[in-house]
């Protein structure tokens, strides 16, 4: 008995959750290590504001940009690769994806390491302006460090969420793809369909293709799809309305959509 | 909690590809399970149980969708895919798919005595409470209470293949 198969696309976003805490967690720790040598008055946690004060904060500026990119990226770069393939992997057990495909699905992924890296740049420049601004007006070093800690939590509450765009669109390439290659290997006609919630919370995009204004449901071939534009500057066929999008593609025959009462765009 | 699609070969000569065919399962029965359920069709293919009242009031307090489709953050329904293709000693290879063991951002919505309450729910509307990045429940754990109910909930069998996704099913294959 051989058995094949790899953790599911929504058990690798929880992995990945629990990574970035993890990296969370030492990041400000490595962090308050670095915050507690800044000068501070003999004896109270009043930040000193001098010239020799200013030289401590800019190396403890370097430091803390050292630590979110060694840390931070490095180990960002392979969680999401690491957790993308494995989503991938739970859309087609063992399958050897053909080598166009495989090129799409890295480029997503390469893109979204991209994404979560720009999200440490910013908490890396927010975290310059908090020390500077502690230090030059003489601030206290606890409020400081609770800055500090509050602006990492909200890197990571985005860079959290560009993780799970990542591992949704390579979820929804790899169903596309694995469908399309399906489809023509049976000779079978194939469309999408849009599915997901119909509310007030959709988007512009979502409410047109899920029939808002005009109560009619749509579906496309693939080549369609290729060409819609969600005016978000992504990919339609990997983040359908946009990040953290409650709406996927269904593939259905031909016949079955249409039955549905999905109009068939080509 | 998956559903087991079973693909059986017995014999020396088989007449078709079962590892061909247990891909093309994969690749084809979520979307089908997917569209049925959005089409708020159970695996009879009957419309499932409506939702209760108190339920859709609190939906609508919310601004979500009250259509009976099984979704609140969609995380459920589109987690639904290939669990695992298990191939057995005698031929049978059975493609595993289900929802995944993975959560979604909880959703607050407000409980019943707040819906049934006019002043809490005036309150409730004033100022409703935003998502805090708690996680709702694992999503098959979610899935098996629809599916099968609870002493409070009627079920809403969703997860397997009607006589229509099975007609569709065996078109798709060339079957």
């Amino acid at each position: 008995m051989a058995q094949g198969g790899a953790g599911p696309a929504g058990d690798s976003a929880d992995a990945a959750r629990q990574d970035l805490e993890l990296l969370r967690l030492r990041l400000e720790r490595e962090l308050l290590r670095v915050l507690s040598a800044l000068d501070t008055e003999r004896g109270t946690p009043q930040l000193v504001s001098d010239r020799d004060a200013a030289r401590t904060a800019a190396e403890v500026y370097r430091q803390v940009e050292r630590a979110l990119q060694e840390q931070g990226v490095a180990t960002i770069r392979s969680i999401v690769t690491q957790r993308a393939l494995e989503a991938l992997d739970a859309v087609a057990p063992g399958e050897a994806w053909p080598p166009d495909v495989r090129r799409e699905l890295d480029a997503i992924v390469r893109g979204q390491v991209a994404d979560v890296v720009k999200v440490f740049d910013v908490a890396a420049d927010e975290v310059r302006r908090a020390v500077n601004a502690g230090v030059t007006t003489g601030g206290n070093l606890g409020d400081l460090v609770a800055d500090v800690a509050d602006r990492l939590g909200v890197a990571f509450f985005r860079a959290t969420a560009a993780v799970d765009s990542a591992i949704m669109a390579v979820g929804r390439r790899a169903v596309v793809s694995a469908a399309e290659a399906q489809a023509k290997e049976a000779g079978v006609d194939v469309v999408y369909a849009y599915v997901g919630p119909t509310d007030a919370k959709n988007r512009p995009f979502c409410a047109i293709w899920m029939g808002r204004a005009d109560g009619v449901r749509k579906a496309v071939t693939r080549d369609y799809m290729a060409r819609l534009d969600n005016g978000q500057g992504l990919a339609v066929e990997d983040y359908c309305g946009g990040y953290n999008c409650r709406h996927s593609w269904a593939p259905l025959p031909r016949e079955r959509a249409v039955a549905r009462g999905f109009v068939v765009y080509e | 909690m998956t559903v087991g699609v079973e693909v059986i070969r017995r014999g020396e000569k088989a007449r078709i590809d079962v590892l061909k065919l247990a891909k093309g399962i994969a690749a084809f029965v979520p979307g089908l399970i997917i569209d049925r359920v959005d089409a708020g069709l159970d695996i009879k293919d009957k419309p499932f149980a409506p939702y209760a009242p108190t339920y859709r009031a609190a939906l609508q307090m919310a601004n979500e969708d009250q259509k009976v489709d099984l979704r609140l953050t969609g995380g459920l329904i589109n987690s639904v895919k290939v669990r695992r293709i298990q191939r057995k000693s005698d031929g049978i290879v059975i493609v595993h798919i289900g929802p995944d063991a993975g959560t979604s951002p909880r959703v607050p919505l407000a409980p019943p005595w707040v819906v049934n309450d006019p002043e809490a729910r005036a309150a409730w509307m004033a100022s409703p409470p935003r998502r805090n990045g708690k996680r709702g429940p694992q999503h098959n754990h979610v899935g098996a209470y629809l599916h099968k109910g609870t002493p409070t909930m009627k079920p809403r069998p969703w997860l397997g293949l009607s006589p229509t996704d099975l007609r569709d099913l065996r078109r798709m294959l060339g079957l």
